[in-house]
């Protein structure tokens, strides 16, 4: 019986989630539905940054993306929501294109400086298109109607983000498991040895970069619903950083990483309310005990203890991409 | 006249551009990482000066000594307590170092800011300049002291450096570790304390822009983060290739800017950083005086 | 075992552990009242970049509290002030209003240091009908009618753009006017209402020249609006950008009045430029009755002194004051039989209140719950800083 639990936990999370949001308030509601959105939104960091190895900074813009169209689309269109989400995740992944496939020329450095310089433009559009964005005073965001029950509340809204965070995590687990997600690998292992063993790099890359947009896109707009209100400071430098976090604090290139780090960075600055000087250095102090003591995340924490099970796709991905690993060092290092 | 004028204050933000960018590009080119904790030096080094004149009463020169000697050994500590122990792990593959070490930087950006705003949060500061006159006329120009100041200490300090990195010992091993570590391991050089060096000299440069901009700017725990994305930006048109190349990448950026917003679009000059910054990377990745080879893709 | 135990429990622990259990619903007339106390629920930017907005003016309202509190209470009742930080983030206002509301289920809310944290507010408090008075927020549609439930005691965003331009019209030989300024949310909101009234002046408008809010440098700014020979100039800029602007004005002799917006404290600018020429032409409109060392000041200053004693005296200080003035004031008219509606209704009431430091008297209404509609332009005149009042002198 718990060796099924310990199996399942990304089901035992949801339904413990679940389960809570019969019985709790709007303050903890709240915050278990802008939880389940940053679980969105790390799944599609992850992908490009854990698993793709990729540093694309930009996913405060993406996540903006998401949430102007798919607000835009139902304020201004009168578009139900069930066809702005997808929407606005398809417009984030279109952007993501629109990027990637000029910056996939750059790595490491000069990517991570791009996308800045992408996400910096976006807010500068955000703040400036006044007559579609509202400027820097933002827009409303209507609440979702379905079958004619408008669904207002942190209550009702849990739903909605509920599901989709469950499809979103059903459709990372595929993607990470399929043949992508395995490229993904590869090329992080090494872009020579990748495109060695057949993997067109290029398009690879333009897909993760679409595949975290999306994410993001989605997320910006179930993160929306959590607001019913957007100006173009929710999707700042800080935001991305925020994201970063997760990731790491979660554990980079695992599945249940996001999970880990979402629970933990939206409910730990909740407990440190009183704390406040520690609020910000904390947040800081974090990041760095994390990325020089346990760079793996908590995820790697607890498989490597055994709590948790080891991951299918990275033994897999591990036993295949060894030798290639090596020898992309002695390519990588002449 | 207006273009006189207009041409010295871009020459002045220009090479504090190019001061901020130089230090970038002595961290890159030694780990190949972008140090966005790089601002922050640029922040606590001009509080440093602030504690120590303002606060303490020391005479500006020695205050600026003092302030410039914390932001060094600010670097030093840094790199000893918060990147050391990531680059020189060994179970991590290249790609996740890099990763982890940027991140690592990231998250210094914000516990220094933090740090900052427990004391100085509450409102904004002024360090004096250098100089009790604040402007000269030089015929009909008018330019002020400071940022004089600025034009004078860039200059030198990208001299003092080329000659640095070509003459001295240490600045040749410096040389020789960013550009093959395991060689210059091999031939005895203890590449631990190269970094130390380096993030000392980079904060340090960094440091000195902020002690200069200071008076001009005002002191706050966030000044540092806009001036990290101009030195971004003059480290690109540089090229992360060498010192003179950063300081007339800033010099261009900073000129360039202040005509553009002049005769064409002031609201623009916002993004103009990031514009660079893109169009540089995307078309020109080598930068605009680099060779290829020297790109460290 | 137990490692599959703690497996099992991962999830259920962090989330168990950090949610508690949900209180029970009370079901007594309305939250966060008993026979001895009211609980208001204050929210600011205790931490972050937006910290100067903080700390400084929750304590400038919390003294009010503290004072009513020393003399025996309202009806008998202690006002218990709970503070949570919104870090000027939108999710994080919206966390710590819902925490302020079904945790410690306060009465009332007292908050908001930045529009775009109060606007998701503003429809939670609407929506659960819960009474807000705005801490130090500029929107004007945060007060925006219709609105049952949110109150505002000091000078709005906009409002300053009427109060230039007849400040202006006033003036001698002043006819075309240009604005420079931010273009963030605090500067936007300003813009159109300038504009408008400056029309109505008869005033010609010649448009805004954008300044960053992080400006280093004005020139390029200072030598567009030269070339374009305004009488007048209305700086909508942040004190930071304000200063630069001001310095590189005088260095290259752009001599024209200049009116700045609230957003910046004449005083606090003369402290930053540190030199008394660039300030020369320098004008503001001021919330408040009088310089910081004036005497009709001098209470709230005491005041402050004595319950803040390591509070900086500073302009930001007193900008919440007014708003828990007038909290006091309509908790006192709504009577010992306290419910929200009851003290919408007596806050509705208020007529003719001395603003306290503000220099209006708050008037709200019914349909109308922006409380505070005047200031008081000051300007340097021999040196020091002056309150002038509504016209050119």
């Amino acid at each position: 019986m718990l060796s099924i639990l310990r199996n399942n936990v990304l089901t035992l999370f949801f339904i413990i989630v679940l389960a809570i949001s019969f019985t709790t308030d709007a303050y903890s509601q709240y915050l278990i539905n802008l939880m389940l959105v940053y679980v969105v939104v790390a799944q599609g960091l992850n992908l490009i940054l854990g698993f793709a190895g990729m540093f694309a900074f930009a996913h405060g813009a993406f996540m903006a993306i998401g949430a102007y169209v798919s607000a835009l689309l139902m304020n201004t269109l009168g578009v139900p929501y069930l066809i702005a989400l997808p929407m606005a995740g398809l417009a984030a992944a279109f952007v993501g294109c629109v990027i990637g496939i000029p910056a996939i020329r750059v790595s490491g450095l000069y990517l991570a400086m791009v996308t800045i310089g992408v996400s910096e433009i976006v807010q500068w559009v955000l703040r400036h298109w006044k007559p579609v964005t509202g400027g820097t005073d933002g827009m409303l965001v209507a609440s979702p109607t379905f079958f004619g029950v408008e669904f207002s509340d942190d209550f009702q809204s849990f739903y909605v983000i509920f599901v989709v965070c469950a499809l979103m995590t059903v459709l990372a687990q595929f993607v990470i498991r399929s043949r992508l997600g395995r490229a993904f690998v590869a090329i992080r292992e090494g872009e020579i040895a990748a495109q060695s063993s057949g993997i067109n790099v290029a398009r690879t890359k333009v897909f993760a970069f679409a595949i975290s947009a999306f994410y993001a896109g989605i997320g910006g707009s179930l993160f929306s619903l959590t607001q019913h209100y957007i100006n173009p400071e929710n999707f700042n430098l800080y935001q991305t950083i925020m994201q970063f976090c997760m990731v790491i604090v979660g554990g980079s290139a695992s599945l249940i990483g996001p999970f880990i780090g979402a629970v933990i960075l939206t409910w730990l600055p909740e407990l440190l309310r009183n704390a406040q000087a520690f609020q910000e250095i904390g947040f800081g102090l974090l990041l760095i005990v994390f990325v020089i003591f346990m760079p793996r995340g908590l995820a790697g924490l607890l498989i490597s203890r055994n709590i948790l099970p080891r991951e299918r796709f990275s033994r897999a991905a591990r036993l295949r991409k060894k030798p290639e690993a090596s020898t992309s060092v002695v390519v990588e290092r002449p | 006249m207006e273009f006189a004028f207009l041409l010295s204050v871009g020459v002045s933000n220009g090479c504090l551009y190019g001061l901020v960018g130089l230090g970038l590009v002595l961290v890159y080119n030694a780990q190949g990482i972008p140090n966005f904790a790089h601002g922050e030096f640029f922040m606590a080094t001009a509080f440093a000066a602030y504690v120590a004149n303002v606060l303490l009463g020391i005479p500006y020169a020695l205050s600026v000594l003092i302030a410039i000697a914390f932001g060094g050994a600010l670097g030093v500590v840094v790199e000893f307590l918060a990147i050391r122990p990531i680059s020189t792990n060994r179970a991590l593959g290249r790609a996740s170092t890099e990763v982890a070490v940027v991140l690592s930087t990231v998250g210094l950006m914000i516990t220094i800011k933090g740090l900052a705003r427990i004391p100085w949060g509450d409102s904004v500061r002024k360090l004096p300049g250098a100089f009790s006159t604040d402007t000269i006329t030089i015929g009909s120009l008018i330019i002020s002291t400071q940022r004089l100041l600025i034009i004078v200490v860039a200059v030198a300090l990208t001299v003092c450096l080329s000659i640095f990195f070509a003459r001295t010992s240490l600045g040749k091993k410096m040389r020789a570790t960013s550009q093959n570590t395991t060689g210059a391991k091999l031939i005895g050089i203890n590449t631990g304390h190269i970094y130390s060096a380096t993030w000392g000299l980079a904060a340090i440069c960094g440091g000195i822009a902020g002690i200069l901009a200071a008076p001009i700017i005002f002191l706050h725990p966030d000044m540092g983060t806009r001036m990290l994305l101009k030195g971004f930006a003059a480290a690109c048109l540089g090229g992360f290739g060498s010192v003179s190349g950063v300081f007339v990448g800033g010099l261009l950026m900073g000129i360039v800017e202040i005509f553009f917003g002049r005769y064409l679009s002031t609201s623009m000059m916002d993004i103009f950083a990031p514009i660079i910054i893109i169009v540089v990377l995307l078309f020109r990745p080598q930068g605009l005086f680099g060779t290829r080879g020297a790109a460290r893709v | 075992m137990k490692s599959i135990l703690a497996s099992s429990g991962i999830a259920a622990l962090a989330l168990a552990a950090a949610i508690g259990l949900a209180p029970g619903s009370a079901l007594a007339a309305d939250p966060g009242i008993t026979d001895t106390t009211i609980k208001i629920g204050m929210m600011g930017s205790l931490t972050g970049p937006a910290a100067m907005w903080g700390w400084p003016t929750i304590n400038g309202a919390k003294m009010v509290y503290d004072k009513v509190n020393e003399e025996g209470g309202i009806n008998g009742r202690k006002i218990e002030v709970v503070v949570e930080d919104d870090q000027c983030q939108a999710p994080l206002a919206l966390a710590a209003a819902k925490k302020l509301l079904s945790r410690d289920e306060v009465f009332m809310l007292h908050g908001g240091s930045c529009s775009g944290a109060v606007l998701p507010v503003r429809e939670v408090a609407l929506k659960e009908k819960i009474p807000m008075m705005v801490l130090v927020a500029t929107a004007d549609e945060i007060v925006a009618q219709p609105n049952g439930y949110i109150f505002r005691a000091f000078l709005p965003g906009s409002y300053d753009g009427k109060i230039i331009a007849d400040f202006l019209a006033t003036a001698p030989n002043v006819k075309k006017v240009i604005a420079v300024g931010n273009t963030d949310a605090i500067a936007n909101v300003r813009y159109p209402v300038l504009e408008e009234s400056l029309k109505a002046r008869d005033l010609e408008y010649l448009g805004l020249e954008p300044i960053e809010v992080e400006a280093t440098d004005a020139t390029a700014q200072v030598l567009k609006v030269k070339s374009q020979n305004p009488d007048a100039i209305v700086l909508v800029a942040r004190p930071e950008a304000s200063a630069v602007f001001l310095k590189d004005a005088a260095k290259l002799g752009l001599d024209v009045p200049i009116v700045g917006a609230t957003v910046v404290d004449l005083q606090d600018l003369l402290d930053r430029v540190g030199d008394p020429k660039p300030m020369e032409h320098m004008h503001v409109v001021s919330f408040y009755k009088s310089p910081l060392d004036g005497e009709p000041m001098a209470p709230w200053v005491d005041m402050l002194k004595k319950y803040y004693p390591d509070d900086k005296v500073q302009a930001a200080a007193f900008y919440g004051t007014s708003g828990a003035l007038a909290v006091v004031e309509a908790l006192k008219r709504a009577g010992p039989d306290l419910t929200r509606e009851g003290f919408v209704k007596a806050m509705s009431d208020i007529k003719g209140l001395d603003g306290g430091p503000m220099a209006c008297t708050l008037n709200f209404a019914t349909d109308d719950h922006e409380g505070c509609k005047s200031g008081s332009v000051w300007g340097m005149r021999d040196g020091k800083v002056t309150a002038i009042g509504d016209s050119w002198k």
